[in-house]
């Protein structure tokens, strides 16, 4: 049996059956996206590793309560937004840097928590310049509200439609549209020195 | 595709803008309204521009052994077969009962059809299709003798004394019946309470 070819309502409910392998291949396909945006929530990787691990946990532990009428990606993330707002919230992170979490006191601790822009496939100087750019961006990124980094991170990384943000975050339609449309402002102001304007 | 505003004197709405900024293609009006405003031009190179950034951030991933982690600390429902294994062990009693119920059934079937071989599975076969509508009828007074005479010896010797095609065809509903009820138990007991899937969660320290 190919898991690799199977929908992801298909691996749930073989997973629902007790398919470790099913569950291993839900894993293996969404660990990326849920690490990237609780990552980019809370900015310290131990911190986004353990969160990410806690979403995959309570997302295997309540199969049961999975509606399939909805993808089960959005399921994921909606957890995933969940988990990582109770513990910010727990916690009142204050504006985080991309140079590590801001209660790392040693260089040890920053190394741990910052984040890797590494890049291999692109030339030294091309690495460099994509580097100084998405770093400006996280930089720009984690100075947004919470609720408007996420909006902006499912609409432009991960591409999700109005309907399925609004669906996540559990806010109506309307305001994740304004969110969308504040946090476009925020992040333009914040990156105008480097912003590429093509048209004038 | 969406064509949302065909006037070349009207903005283009919002989603729009977004859509077509986000490499969606514009419709035909789009595009006439595109090559003559500047505004809306400049609103969709910008959201592209900021598209353009996100998608050159870089793809972050956990560290190695992160999926075997998360499998360390998620205990799915066992399978299935698992399931009824440990439903059969729960209740040995029951199962030794259904068990022996079933080898019965099958025992005396044999016993039945060596006892008698002018009724061969042909003959039944043959008896089934032909008048499908009394076996129900059969089944019932099988089950009777079987009630009354309590034993498959009693039974056999009851058959042996009146022995035609309809009494084979009765006794044989009778050990399906038999079958059919033992296989039902072994189901029954092959079930599991949702409270014994329920799925724990062991914390990696």
């Amino acid at each position: 049996m190919d898991y690799a070819e199977k929908t992801d309502k298909e691996l749930v409910r073989l997973s629902r059956r007790g398919d470790e392998r099913a569950a291993r291949e839900l894993v293996h396909r969404f660990e990326r996206p849920v690490f990237s945006i609780v990552f980019r929530m809370v900015r310290d990787r131990e911190l986004a590793e353990d969160l990410s691990q806690d979403v995959f946990v309570r997302t295997f532990n309540n199969l049961d309560r999975y509606d399939r009428s909805y993808r089960f990606s959005s399921w994921l993330f909606k957890i995933a937004y969940n988990l990582t707002v109770d513990h910010l919230r727990k916690r009142e992170l204050p504006t985080i840097s991309v140079h590590g979490a801001p209660d790392a006191l040693t260089p040890e601790r920053q190394e741990a928590t910052s984040l890797n822009l590494e890049s291999d496939e692109e030339a030294p100087d091309d690495r460099l310049v994509a580097k100084e750019l998405a770093g400006e961006l996280e930089e720009a990124i984690g100075g947004l509200r919470e609720d408007y980094r996420t909006a902006i991170l499912l609409r432009h990384v991960e591409e999700r439609s109005y309907e399925e943000i609004s669906e996540i975050m559990g806010i109506p339609l309307g305001t994740v549209k304004t969110y969308i449309f504040r946090a476009r402002r925020e992040l333009r102001a914040a990156l105008s020195g480097s912003y590429d304007d093509s048209e004038d | 595709m969406n064509d949302t505003n065909t006037e070349t004197t009207t903005h283009l709405a919002a989603e729009a803008r977004e859509r077509i900024g986000m490499g969606g293609e514009p419709g035909p009006g789009e595009s006439r309204h595109l090559a003559s405003c500047g505004g809306c031009r400049r609103e969709v190179a910008e959201v592209g521009s900021l598209q353009a950034r996100f998608t050159a951030l870089e793809v972050l991933v956990p560290s190695t052994g992160f999926a075997n982690r998360v499998m360390a600390s998620v205990q799915l429902p066992a399978p299935r077969w698992s399931r009824a294994l440990d439903g059969l062990r729960a209740h040995p009693p029951r199962v030794a009962a259904a068990g022996a119920t079933a080898v019965a059934a099958v025992i005396g079937t044999i016993v039945w059809l060596t006892t008698y071989p002018q009724v061969t599975p042909g003959v039944m076969a043959k008896l089934v299709y032909e008048r499908g509508t009394g076996l129900v009828w059969q089944a019932v007074v099988a089950v009777g003798r079987v009630v009354y005479d309590s034993g498959l010896a009693t039974l056999l010797e009851a058959f042996r004394a009146d022995l035609n095609a309809w009494s084979a065809v009765g006794a044989l509903a009778t050990l399906t019946l038999v079958g059919m009820v033992s296989m039902w138990m072994l189901l029954k007991l092959m079930e599991v309470s949702p409270s014994a899937i329920r799925t724990g969660v062991r914390r990696i320290g």
